[in-house]
């Protein structure tokens, strides 16, 4: 209880010393001015959809963005602005531990961002909701006197149908390939094909380190043999053929020939009476593609009901281009699943349609609760910024701890870009510093979250939801499934962990660090 | 031999070694320093700059780890969370929040101390009347004077009542009359039973204050001891009465002479300037104050008392009483001032109670106190060699020639 209350009293210094510092003030008062600026004035946009999306984008990531910022120049002066201008001397003679003092300053910086976050979320949400009630093109021209459907108005129905609403957005589900697979893996170990294209492999890589002075490499080289007869790389190389395979097989499962139809499932969905502003989206990408660049298109869903298909008229729809198409609740089956057959009715050219291109979305919840888990999911990432700035402040001085605190953010940020371009060759031992780079990268990943995954900037943008089991799951452990093959797998799961492990991790390096430093500096 | 649980603070073969970037030895900024400070005592860290007094106070504090030897405050080691809610710091400057104002300050660390809301209330309001800043309480300790902060600072040493209270350099920075005031308030705060550690090198300070004194210099300890054992100068002897005519005074040359005593000086005594300037102050202040700026009311905040609920006497008004009102001094009256105002002096006499020194000279028995100021049999031996000498300035001798 005691400890509570030295946190508490650290905290609530903390959150004074911000406010007064004028520097949070004058963040929240930028801050909101931008989200004001930017929902009052944005007039040009073609459709009132659009303009909502942009504001939501800009405001979103301005948000985060000076929030940031804000929590980095704070954080990093919190402890060593303290032992700098020597006011640690007065606080550390009271009868407070040292690690109540880092977690008060800690706690007090993520009530600044509580703060800073719900005025800016809900500035948001109020013009938000001023947007949506601007007139779209077709109310204004209704309101001008021209004879126009409202029912038709598209961009009022994707404004409060699809955008000014959490909705989850589902994959179908993936093709059963694995029989495919091993039976094509088998023909080609039984016909040598394995160790073909094995050796091709090495060939091509071969190659590519040759660069510009190639030299004829066949099969039968030395070298090729040489690497070849390496069992790592052997074993490695024939793992990549089958992912190969398994990639063919995909594509080729979702090329559909002209005439020809493409079963894609969908499950776990709501039951059809609580599934509200069912919608599928999808991408066509033709092999040829069309002179006026579009495909005619059929798509047949299959009535739970009857258990017989229902046809939906033949559609032209654009190449490449993100198409959405509204659908029944009552094709969802009692058992949560939902069928749906697309048909290629282009009769001159095959066309692919991906998994991840296809996505079924409806409605769980309201936009006011989205912004909030919104919020709250952003302050998950704040907090653990909270939490670096603080560790590193607790021994760096205020500019080193501000440098390294922005370049962990960039990480963070960059988190996926760092891994795809760290990634170890599999085609050949890897080098020392591939080694070195990759457990660096692993390394400062395992420390940091990814920055992407705590922003709901994207997500609000297209209205899909922010679950409250991804707010919670940022700020705890959880159990995930593992992957085929790993060691999780014979434990049937794998533990995961968000921003919030993280954090105590950092905290906990904080208080460390902190409580074997020194506090005064050497004046003889 | 001290008993050991009186012993607030002790150090053994207490160093502290700063190295460089590389580890290698740079400067050993206390060295092998062996103190003891007993309950109840003003103890004095006297030296130069950069003689190890500041270093020492801050690994008291915990706020330095020691290099080497063993150092325990109340038993415990100075990083004991629970014994530091016995002590009280006062750093060398007042490192204070700026953007805070002066009660927001002493709530905040009245929060540390755990102390509920209406406690703090009632301490914060206390604390700030006795440093006489009620008027410029709601005012940012960024905007105070020097002086303001320090007075600031003290009050937030004082907010959890303490046991041992750490001062470093207190009366930095001030002016006479709030350096004046300070020293009253730790002396008060001595009569109270509070342990005080005083690190200064301001000698007039340490005088003042102090029961004992180290005298550091170079990180090492050079000299420890009660100011009587380390002031007293047994060899002279230092008379104050009213002024003397040039008759009187050839007649007193002529019984030293004849004593075979050297008269090393005689001079008239002058009103130190620190005590001109408190008597002007102080008349001042009677007539005006400005509530926005700091104003002391001389009274010890409640809780600070030995027995809560009764007044205090205005410490300053006690101090500056004789000032205001010069008059004839008696030996009495120079030895309560400490040396302030100096007798007709051979030589500027030590600190000792005036009892004590009337004993000396009368050669009545000296009244045993029990602070560490009372000398020891050994330095009385020299007083009484002098008797002869007295007793013939006292008018013995004139009793004896008359009778011859």
């Amino acid at each position: 209880m005691m400890a509570v209350r030295s946190i508490w009293a650290v905290a609530r210094q903390t959150l004074l010393e911000c406010f007064r510092s004028r520097l949070a003030l004058a963040l929240l008062a930028v801050l909101l001015v931008i989200i004001l600026g930017l929902g009052l004035s944005m007039q040009d946009s073609t459709t009132l959809k659009s303009r909502l999306q942009a504001f939501l984008a800009y405001s979103s990531g301005l948000t985060q963005l000076l929030v940031g910022v804000a929590t980095v120049l704070l954080g990093c002066r919190a402890v060593s602005g303290d032992v700098q201008n020597k006011t640690i001397f007065l606080v550390a003679s009271k009868p407070l531990g040292r690690w109540h003092y880092i977690l008060g300053r800690w706690l007090g910086l993520s009530l600044l961002n509580a703060v800073l976050l719900g005025a800016a979320f809900l500035t948001m949400d109020l013009l938000a909701r001023h947007i949506r009630s601007c007139p779209t093109e077709t109310e204004t021209r209704i309101a001008r006197g021209e004879q126009l459907d409202r029912r038709l108005d598209l961009d009022r129905h994707e404004v409060d149908n699809n955008l000014m609403a959490a909705r989850v957005a589902r994959n179908p589900q993936p093709y059963d390939l694995d029989a495919q697979v091993s039976a094509e893996l088998e023909r080609l170990d039984k016909e040598g094909g394995m160790d073909l294209a094995i050796r091709y492999d090495i060939i091509q890589m071969l190659q590519s380190r040759q660069g510009a002075q190639k030299r004829p490499v066949g099969v039968d080289d030395p070298e090729v043999e040489a690497i070849y007869q390496d069992q790592g790389v052997q074993a490695s190389l024939r793992q990549k053929v089958i992912e190969d395979l398994r990639k063919g097989q995909q594509e080729q499962k979702q090329l559909v020939a002209p005439g020809q139809g493409l079963w894609l499932t969908f499950d776990h969905l709501p039951p059809s009476n609580e599934a509200s502003g069912l919608e599928l989206r999808y991408m066509l990408t033709p092999a040829r593609t069309p002179k006026d660049e579009t495909l005619r298109t059929g798509w047949m869903l299959r009535d739970p009901a009857s258990g017989g298909s229902v046809p939906s008229p033949a559609r032209t729809d654009p190449v490449k281009q993100v198409i959405s198409m509204p659908l029944a609740p009552q094709a969802i089956g009692p058992d949560g699943t939902l069928r749906i057959q697309y048909f290629n009715l282009q009769g001159d050219t095959e066309v692919h349609l991906k998994s991840e291109d296809v996505t079924l979305l409806y409605r769980v919840g309201s936009f006011e609760g989205n912004m909030l888990r919104s919020a709250l999911l952003t302050l998950v990432g704040m907090m653990f910024l909270a939490a670096l700035s603080v560790m590193f402040s607790s021994f760096l001085s205020f500019p080193v701890a501000c440098l390294v605190c922005m370049v962990a953010l960039g990480v963070g940020y960059a988190s996926d870009f760092l891994l795809e371009a760290t990634r170890l060759p599999n085609y050949q031992a890897p080098q020392a510093y591939q080694v070195f780079c990759l457990a660096v990268v692993k390394g400062l990943l395992f420390f940091l979250p990814s920055f992407n995954q705590l922003s709901p900037s994207g997500r609000l943008v297209e209205g899909l939801v922010v679950e409250w089991r991804e707010v919670i799951g940022q700020a705890a452990v959880w159990f995930g499934r593992p992957a085929e093959g790993s060691f999780w797998a014979n434990l049937g799961f794998v533990p995961e962990y968000g921003a919030g492990l993280k954090m105590a991790l950092a905290l906990l390096i904080g208080c460390i660090i902190y409580q074997r430093r020194e506090l005064a500096k050497v004046q003889v | 031999m001290a008993n050991e649980q009186d012993v607030v603070v002790g150090t053994v073969g207490l160093s502290k070694t700063f190295r460089d970037f590389w580890l290698r030895e740079k400067v050993a900024a206390v060295h092998d320093l062996t103190i003891s400070v007993q309950r109840g005592e003003v103890y004095g860290l006297l030296g130069p700059n950069g003689s190890g007094k500041s270093t020492t106070l801050k690994m008291i504090l915990g706020l330095m780890f020691p290099t080497a030897g063993r150092l325990a405050i109340f038993g415990k080691g100075p990083r004991d969370v629970a014994t530091k809610r016995r002590l009280g710091f006062l750093p060398e400057e007042s490192y204070l929040y700026p953007f805070l104002n002066a009660h927001e300050t002493l709530d905040y660390y009245g929060r540390l101390f755990h102390q509920d809301r209406s406690e703090r209330k009632r301490r914060t309001g206390m604390l700030l009347d006795m440093v006489g800043l009620s008027g410029a309480a709601y005012r940012r300790v960024g905007e105070y004077s020097k002086g303001m902060q320090r007075r600031i600072g003290m009050a937030q040493a004082l907010i959890n009542d303490p046991d041992l209270l750490i001062l470093d350099e207190p009366t930095s920075g001030m002016d006479p009359l709030a350096a004046r005031q300070f020293k009253d308030l730790i002396g008060e705060l001595a009569r109270r039973g509070k342990t005080i550690i005083l690190s200064s090198h301001l000698l007039a300070d340490m005088e003042d204050l102090c029961d004992r004194v180290a005298i550091l210099f170079a990180g090492q300890l050079r000299s420890e001891g009660t100011l009587e054992e380390l002031l007293a100068r047994r060899s002279l002897t230092q008379i104050t009465t009213e002024r003397l005519d040039g008759d009187t005074l050839s007649q007193l040359m002529a019984v030293l002479a004849r004593a075979g005593k050297e008269v090393l000086s005689v001079e008239t005594p002058k009103d130190k300037l620190e005590t001109l300037f408190l008597r002007i102050i102080h008349d001042a202040q009677r007539q005006r104050t400005s509530p926005q700026t700091a104003v002391n009311t001389g009274q010890l905040a409640e809780f600070l008392r030995a027995t809560p609920g009764q007044p205090e006497k205005q410490v300053l008004e006690e101090l500056l009483a004789p000032a205001a009102e010069p008059k004839p001094e008696t030996p009495e009256g120079v030895s309560a001032q400490s040396g302030q105002a100096q007798g007709a002096a051979v030589e500027p006499p030590p600190a000792p109670a005036s009892q004590e020194v009337l004993a000396e000279l009368t050669d009545s028995p000296a009244r045993q106190t029990p602070t560490a100021q009372s000398a020891s049999p050994e330095s009385a031996q020299p007083m009484q060699a002098d008797q002869a000498v007295i007793d013939e300035l006292l008018g013995k001798d004139e009793k004896n020639d008359g009778r011859a």
